[in-house]
């Protein structure tokens, strides 16, 4: 019965990759193929996705499904042995962003369908490959696991910028590389130290020099790690995880990279990969380190912050249509650090609806750019003006998804930041002897935020789709069969985007549903950590248990806000109870 | 006389290999063959090994006063032996018709400077391997090419060479006047009976006498810094780095690739039989911070240097300083506390492992950049040398330069390459050893922290062949050797490379059990010194089981 479902799920691309760079097929059958397999791929994961729905019952606080767990080094010490494992499995929070993965992937394969014209071989190999390490870790629960994976996605990303790029893309390569690498290393040594520290941690199968996720986590309750140690610890994982993100300061090769890259590696630059970085904060930094995450959540707070709001200004003055998506994505990655870091369970689902939605709604930006780059060879908002007028469809897809990037109501980008500036603003409040570090001094702020997506986003969309219509002189380009509007294929690529949107925007329980039971536990371990003491924090939830479930009942018919505030505070409690009132709110919002 | 030939097995089969070769060198017929019989002698003194494992009970045997095997020697033998197999497979094309039976066997007497090195239990006969290793390897720089520049290369290296051994030797010299005997360790039996006469080994000298007690003495610093300062030549190690780049490009690329191996090995046992000799307690001690500085100055002039460079040659010359540089920082942490029998906390296995692999590795860009043949002034064509040499290489030909991908990530230490877990068990041994070595917790963990940096850095020059092999168009000129020899050896390096991720599991074992070699010959011997007054049968009683 218990088929390594996950294991299928990350050697299906791979195994796909080695096919393709070992055979010499021919470019329209290599086409075809990947796009088979990167569709197999996406249909294992909804299997996937059908086994973990079937098994949620199991999913009790912090539980993981599809567990696959083999020794990959052992030595057979008397104290202490080197246990090093393969171990996967899914939870809430990886599942989401796995089927984001495996349907994006797909899709960003078949937009290169006429954008690559050389070397294909290599290039669809190196994409699946690419498919294959990412989903690889967002499955993996072993520490080193995941770093190995986290860190592979470099290579084939680095050549698919370098080889299929713009006219810098060996600079923006080379940046893109190195500057996640140097972070990634001292990420390493933080790895190698937890794994140290792992080492005296005494579970039943004894104590051994692991990097199982369940062994990490027991470290900070079992008392492992002093708050000085979080503290650098904290400070080393920070290194890789910002720069992938990319926060703040640290945004500086975003922009080259995501412009130089082919439209495929644009797409899953943005969509995924960024992601790794916040998914990295929410598996690692948070629950590992829970005291160095509150003390240091101010900080990121306005790191966070001052993202939000110089990505959006810098948006604001480009004039190259994918600079500025690049852009606006520093923007909204600020969002997701922000909820991540208020310590508040909508802040927290919100935080990782909004690595999903980000996700899908940039995506898609970036794929229809790169869709009006193949037929006019340009992204300059000067050269390009009015082209509502000759690329009807183009323009409703384009329309659709800038409205689902500035938060449209009833399109997915609304649930998350709705539930991220509401998770900011109560996130000072003490509930359970237990207050975030941020507070309204950081929802204000990152509100104005969104104020200005709307400006910058609907302005590019008026520069490039209404006005008077301006082409660059040498007009469209059909040489590779394009038409003027956008074909069938593309269609088809952007109508599953779409549709997921929709989805995501008018009822996202389902998803929320998964997630929450995942991140209980990571917010518990926090909420123990700022309140002085693990043991204090469960003990006075789960006393409280006992009452909430009226005071919930009672607030349904109140206004949102408090409902959630319930929903966070009865989360240990009752499951179900708290997550229908987030969606008939929800539902109740869109159709205000 | 028996036990000591049963002892040397290998070594013999392979000296009698090299003079074999030699002669047939002076035939034309059997000169041809040369390959195949090196390669036939390198395969018995395998097997001869093999053989010598299997009846081994995993303890130190002491034939003689001036020899001990254990497993350190079998380990050492195995992994010298399987490069050597392939540096004489790559050779294959190397040397002049004439020069063949000298050419290779110069080869196996050099590998047989290696296990000699593991072996030696005398300093004499340590610095008598040591310079077995180099002694070919000046030869055969300059044998290896026509170049004018490899006949600069022999020169520089051998005058260096030289004068580095002369440091060894002179260091060597100060533990003799201290110690008053040559014998590196002693039986523990023996020790026992002798207690209080005069001393069988310097590690006996430095146990009776309590190690810490012992290095006050400012001349006995004096000598293992000195000899530590030769052995840095071995290495490349800063200060003693500076000829590897011209000597690396000088000779030719399979005998570089060979130099990246060779030398390093005998150096890196030879500063673990030093230690060994402390019970690694150099905690404290000037050799810790000497060991600090040169670890840390090595790895960061290693990897800055080959940063500048543009010729690949010089900058994997440059790159494997600094590799060294990272081994050393393995030695600093030592085998551990009691139990430490996982490389993630012997620096010893760390560091054994590692250049097992680091040497598959080196060898294996080395031998890519050999395959690649470009025409040179003289009508004779030469190894590809320069980026723009390798411009282009993954469209004409997408296996060599996927090899050579392999190889150069690996020693990059990315993930699925058996350099990611060999960094991953240096640094982790390091942190380990913050346990062992409270009073330099933080300098340990710089040092970690300056490794990693170190890695980065590292990664910026590596990338850049790999980016002149996948993103550059190709150029006209280049070809490839027709050699397959090379080919195999090439495909052999890169495919031990992704091994070493997957399946590292037997590797790492081996080195575990090879590093309690230089960890519990000194602990037996720190147990009889505690209770050396009440107890002097249990040591005996312990021996014979």
């Amino acid at each position: 019965m218990t088929m390594p479902l996950l294991s299928i799920l990350i050697a299906t691309p791979i195994c796909g990759a080695i096919v393709i760079f070992a055979t010499s097929l021919d470019p329209a059958t290599i086409r075809r193929f990947a796009l088979g397999v990167s569709l197999l791929t996406c249909v294992i994961a909804v299997v996937a996705l059908a086994t973990f729905m079937g098994q949620t019952a199991d999913l009790s606080n912090g539980g993981q499904l599809l567990v696959e767990n083999h020794t990959w080094v052992a030595s057979d010490a008397a104290v202490a042995p080197l246990r090093l494992s393969y171990k996967l499995g899914v939870d809430g929070i990886s599942l989401p962003l796995m089927l984001m993965t495996a349907m994006l992937t797909m899709l960003a394969i078949w937009a290169s369908f006429t954008a690559i014209q050389t070397r294909h071989r290599e290039y669809y190999a190196l994409l699946l490959l690419l498919l294959g390490a990412m989903l690889g870790v967002f499955c993996a629960r072993d520490l080193l696991l995941f770093y190995v994976c986290f860190e592979f996605t470099l290579i084939p990303l680095y050549f698919l910028i370098g080889i299929w790029g713009g006219a810098e893309r060996q600079k923006a390569a080379n940046m893109f590389f190195l500057y996640t690498l140097a972070g990634s290393m001292l990420t390493f040594a933080g790895v190698l130290y937890l794994g140290w520290k792992a080492s005296s941690v005494v579970t039943d199968a004894g104590r051994a020099f692991t990097f199982d996720f369940d062994v990490i986590y027991q470290l900070w309750s079992s008392g492992g790690l002093s708050v000085t140690e979080q503290w650098w610890l904290f400070l080393a994982f920070f290194a890789g995880f910002a720069i992938k993100v990319p926060l703040f300061p640290f945004h500086t090769w975003l922009p080259l990279a995501h412009v130089e890259a082919p439209t495929a590696g644009s797409v899953i630059l943005a969509a995924v990969l960024l992601k790794l970085g916040t998914y990295g904060f929410i598996r690692v930094s948070l629950p590992v380190f829970p005291q160095a995450a509150i003390q240091l959540g101010q900080v990121m707070g306005l790191l966070a912050v001052i993202g939000i709001i110089y990505g959006a200004l810098a948006a604001w003055v480009q004039t190259d249509v994918k600079r500025l998506v690049a852009y606006s994505s520093v923007s909204h990655l600020g969002f997701c650090l922000l909820g991540m870091f208020c310590m508040k369970m909508a802040g927290l689902t919100g935080s990782v609806l909004y690595m999903v939605n980000h996700g899908l709604s940039t995506g898609a930006l970036f794929l229809i750019v790169g869709m009006i780059y193949e037929r006019y060879h340009t992204r300059e908002m000067d050269q390009i003006g009015g082209l509502a007028r000759k690329m009807p469809i183009m323009a409703f897809f384009l329309i659709f998804f800038t409205m689902s990037s500035i938060g449209l109501p009833g399109l997915n980008g609304f649930v998350s930041e709705f539930l991220v500036l509401m998770g900011t603003f109560i996130s000072a409040r003490v509930d359970n002897d237990v207050a975030g570090p941020l507070g309204i001094g950081y929802a204000i702020p990152a509100a104005t935020g969104i104020l200005f997506g709307a400006i910058y986003m609907l302005y590019m969309a008026r520069r490039v789709l209404f006005g008077p219509l301006k082409e660059p002189e040498h007009g469209f380009d059909g040489s590779t069969g394009l038409s003027q509007d956008l074909n069938r294929r593309e269609v088809g690529i952007l109508t599953p985007i779409a549709i997921a949107c929709i989805f995501l925007g008018v009822y996202p329980k389902p998803v929320i549903e998964w997630m929450e039971p995942s991140l209980a536990p990571v917010l518990e371990r926090v909420a123990g950590a700022s309140s002085g003491g693990w043991q204090r924090a469960t003990a006075e939830r789960e006393s409280e248990a006992g009452e909430t479930p009226g005071v919930a009942t009672s607030s349904a018919a109140s206004e949102t806000l408090s409902a959630e505030i319930v929903g966070a505070e009865t989360q240990g409690a009752d499951e179900s109870e708290p997550l229908v009132l987030y969606s008939t709110s929800f539902d109740s919002e869109a159709l205000r | 006389m028996s036990a000591i030939v049963e002892l040397l097995l290998p070594e013999i089969i392979l000296c009698v290999g090299a003079i074999g070769v030699l002669f047939f060198g002076l035939s034309k017929e059997f000169s041809r063959r040369s390959v195949v019989w090196s390669i036939i002698f390198l395969v018995g003194a395998m097997f001869a090994t093999y053989k010598l494992s299997l009846a081994s009970t995993g303890d130190e045997v002491f034939a003689v006063t001036s020899l001990h095997a254990g497993p350190l020697t079998q380990y050492v033998r195995m992994i010298a032996y399987a490069i050597g197999i392939l540096v004489v497979l790559a050779c294959r094309h190397v040397p002049e018709d004439e020069e063949r039976g000298e050419f290779f066997s110069l080869i196996l007497f050099s590998f047989v400077g290696v296990s000699l090195t593991a072996i030696a239990n005398d300093l004499v006969l340590l610095f008598l391997a040591l310079e077995l290793v180099s002694v070919p390897t000046y030869i055969l720089i300059g044998l290896s090419r026509r170049d004018i520049r490899a006949q600069e290369a022999a020169g520089k290296y051998f005058f260096l060479g030289a004068f580095a051994a002369a440091l060894t030797l002179y260091g060597f010299s100060f533990l003799y006047g201290a110690a008053g005997t040559m014998t590196i360790f002693s039986d523990g039996a023996a020790f026992a009976r002798q207690s209080g006469a005069s001393y069988q080994s310097i590690a006996e000298w430095f146990a009776a006498g309590g190690v810490a007690e012992r290095m006050q003495d400012p001349l006995l610093v004096v000598g293992f810094m000195l000899a530590l300062g030769g052995l840095a030549f071995k290495l490349a190690a800063v200060p003693l780095h500076f000829y590897v780049a011209d000597v690396y490009q000088g000779a030719a690329s399979p005998i570089t690739g060979m130099l990246g191996f060779v030398p390093k090995i005998a150096g890196l046992i030879a500063i673990t039989h030093l230690l060994s000799i402390v019970q690694w307690q150099i905690s404290g001690t000037s050799i810790y911070w000497g060991l600090w500085i040169v670890a840390a100055a090595t790895m960061t002039a290693g990897n800055a240097l080959a940063f500048m460079q543009y010729n690949v040659k010089r900058m994997l010359a440059y790159s494997s300083v600094a590799h060294s540089g990272y081994m050393l920082m393995a030695l600093l942490a030592g085998p551990g506390a009691n139990n430490a029998d996982s490389p993630m906390r012997n620096g010893v296995a760390a560091m054994l492992f590692y250049i097992a692999l680091y040497g598959a590795m080196n060898l294996g860009a080395f031998l890519v950049l050999s395959w690649f043949r470009k025409p040179s002034v003289d009508d004779t064509d030469e190894s590809a040398e320069s980026l723009d040499d390798l411009a282009g290489a993954a469209r004409r030909h997408p296996w060599a330069a996927l090899a050579l991908a392999v190889c150069v990530l690996g020693l990059m230490g990315f993930p699925l390459t058996g350099g990611f877990l060999g960094k991953l068990y240096i640094f982790s041994s390091v942190l380990s050893a913050t346990a062992d070595m409270s009073s330099h917790q933080t300098s340990l963990i710089v040092l970690v922290l300056i490794g990693a940096l170190n890695a980065a850095v590292g990664a910026a020059y590596y990338l850049r062949i790999v980016a002149a092999c996948y993103w550059r168009e190709p150029s006209g000129k280049v070809t490839t050797s027709a050699c397959p020899g090379l080919r195999i050896a090439m495909a052999t390096c890169a495919i031990v490379a992704l091994l070493g991720f997957a399946w590292p599991g037997q590797l790492m074992r081996h080195s575990v059990t090879a590093a309690s070699q230089g960890i519990d010959y000194p602990r037996s011997l720190r147990i009889q010194t505690a209770d050396a007054a009440d107890a002097m049968t249990e040591p005996r009683a312990e021996s014979s089981r």
